[in-house]
């Protein structure tokens, strides 16, 4: 675990993304819990029309199937606040966080590129999603086998893998911020404010009337915006997601490579 | 001789601020420079612009002949560094991040990591957070020279350490030096510098304002501080004319002065009165330096 940075810092990760990852598994599993008691409230779905304000801020659909339980108990909201946050903490920490405690100093004073930096510590943030992905996907599955609710575990792969790019995709801003300027506060408050953002453009996209193409601002609506849960894998927005992931790390190579380290 | 660092009016600036200013500087191959100047000289600037973590505002540096910016993968794997602010991962034991950093440079020769860390009477067992700030620094040495480098730059190497280790320190860079490799380090201290080192430069404010053979240095800048009674009364004024005789002083029959160079005819005129007692007292490589570019921006110097 210590033959690279990719590793080393994936080693540094492991107590931070068990806690994580046992939060997000056991938060799936919890929620899942519930779907018995809601699924038998069908009156739900008249207080919470599918086109009303809060319907639409927690992902609407149908609460008393499985897919809209999900989606607004789940998907909509505290697991891509879970992915998004922790994200933003990696993204954050790679870079700027070393350069900040002052160990960027001794390893750069080692025989490896900036950019090789910039792409291992990049490869952490996904893999990291991934991970935190895989436990959600161990909580849901256990939940529905535990309450013996006939569901295909396999659909809930498609919404984890676009979770998992979205969470990507915002610690890759962070990581963007961070190694530009070597700021973790700056890094971090500017990426809470493009999540508080996403958030509100995604969500205004929806109700305000004329206002739909805002949406395509957000990285929430290429995470959501298809409904991967019901329709699988939306390949044109996880390649804008991915896309988006790709330059913003490249744009990081660049920057961190021209500028000064602060000591 | 083979220049090992060679810059070339190298300057770096903040903003208007100038933190090194017409640098031109060489390392020869298996010399021991000694960087030496007060904090805020400029010393830690110019060796990051040299392992390429700041960028020159103007100017040239190069290493082994290979330029700092374009070549600086292949220069720091036969560089060994010890930065002057040392932060370790501290979440690692020794072992562990001398075994991150080996695979990083390629090769970890573990039996002399070993074997340096009983010289420095390091633990590498232990987690960084636990050790003390002249234990990290032991750490910090371990891992600038286990890559046996043919370069060590070492920030301020002996902060921390204790007089023991601090011998064992100098006889490792003699050894390094006896090998034909190079050591270039920065110090404020000055006895550290003396004892070690072939040739020195002195920055301040940025400039390299002297570069001196040490045995040369410590020549220029030799004086006597004297103390000389008489048994007779005298006039001041016959020594003060005397070349290199300063900081003149009297207190009845006592005579206390400075004398720099050689003290020929100062010892021939005081002969012409009869002394009853004479006190010549060495001064320390600090006083000389003081003596030699005035008391300015000393206050760090220890």
């Amino acid at each position: 675990m210590l033959s690279n940075v990719f590793l080393k810092s994936l080693r540094d990760l492991t107590r931070p993304l068990i806690f994580w990852g046992t939060g997000v598994l056991l938060y799936g599993l919890v929620i899942v819990l519930f779907y018995p008691t809601i699924s038998e409230v069908p009156e739900l779905n008249e207080i919470f029309p599918e086109d009303s304000v809060l319907s639409v801020a927690f992902g609407g659909g149908d609460l008393t199937s499985p897919e809209g339980f999900l989606n607004a108990e789940v998907f909509s909201f505290m697991w891509p606040l879970l992915f998004m946050i922790f994200s933003v903490w990696i993204g954050t920490a790679s870079i700027a966080g070393e350069e900040r405690r002052g160990t960027l100093e001794i390893l750069l004073a080692l025989p490896i590129t900036r950019s090789s930096i910039v792409l291992q510590k990049s490869g952490v943030i996904f893999v990291a999603n991934i991970l935190l992905g895989l436990s959600g996907w161990i909580g849901l599955a256990a939940g529905f086998t535990i309450i013996s609710v006939d569901v295909d575990i396999f659909v809930f792969i498609s919404p984890i893998v676009m979770l998992a790019l979205l969470g990507s995709l915002l610690g890759t801003i962070a990581l963007l911020i961070g190694s530009s300027t070597g700021k973790t506060g700056l890094a971090i408050g500017v990426t809470a404010t493009v999540g508080t953002a996403a958030y509100l453009l995604n969500t205004l996209g929806q109700l305000v009337d004329g206002l739909g193409w805002i949406r395509y601002g957000s990285p929430l609506y290429y995470y959501s915006g298809a409904n991967p849960l019901e329709h699988g894998l939306s390949l044109g927005h996880s390649v804008v997601m991915a896309c988006t992931e790709i330059v913003f790390i490249s744009i990081s190579m660049i920057v961190f490579n021209k500028r000064d380290i602060n000591s | 001789m083979e220049s090992v660092i060679h810059t070339e009016n190298l300057a770096k600036l903040y903003g208007d601020l100038p933190a090194v200013v017409d640098l031109n500087l060489d390392v020869f191959k298996g010399e021991v420079y000694g960087y030496l100047g007060p904090n805020g000289a400029g010393k830690s600037t110019t060796i990051r612009v040299l392992l390429d973590h700041i960028r020159p505002t103007t100017g040239l540096a190069s290493i082994f002949g290979l330029d700092t910016r374009t070549d600086s993968v292949e220069i720091k794997s036969r560089v060994g560094y010890l930065p002057g602010d040392l932060t370790l991962y501290e979440n690692m034991t020794g072992k562990d991040m001398l075994t991150y950093f080996g695979s990083l440079r390629g090769s970890f020769d573990s039996p002399y990591v070993n074997e340096l860390a009983e010289r420095f009477d390091c633990d590498l067992s232990r987690r960084l957070s636990e050790l003390s700030r002249g234990n990290r620094q032991k750490v910090g040495l371990i891992q600038a020279f286990m890559g046996k480098p043919e370069l060590l730059i070492l920030d301020e190497p002996t902060t921390g350490l204790d007089p023991l280790i601090q011998q064992e320190f100098n006889s490792l860079i003699q050894e390094i030096t006896h090998e034909g490799r190079t050591v270039f380090f920065s110090s404020h201290i000055l006895p550290e510098v003396e004892r070690i080192c072939d040739r020195i430069g002195i920055i301040r404010e940025g400039r390299l304002t002297v570069v001196e053979d040490m045995q040369e240095f410590t020549n220029q800048s030799t004086f006597h501080r004297l103390e000389i009674e008489f048994n007779t009364d005298f006039t001041p004024e016959r020594f003060s004319l005397i070349p290199g005789v300063s900081n003149l002083k009297t207190e009845g029959r006592k005579l206390t002065c400075s004398v720099t160079g050689s003290p020929d005819k100062f010892i021939k005129a005081i002969a012409e009165l009869e002394v009853a007692n004479l006190i010549s007292q060495e001064p320390s490589l600090e006083e000389r330096f003081l003596t030699l570019y005035g008391e300015k921006n000393t206050d760090d110097v220890e």
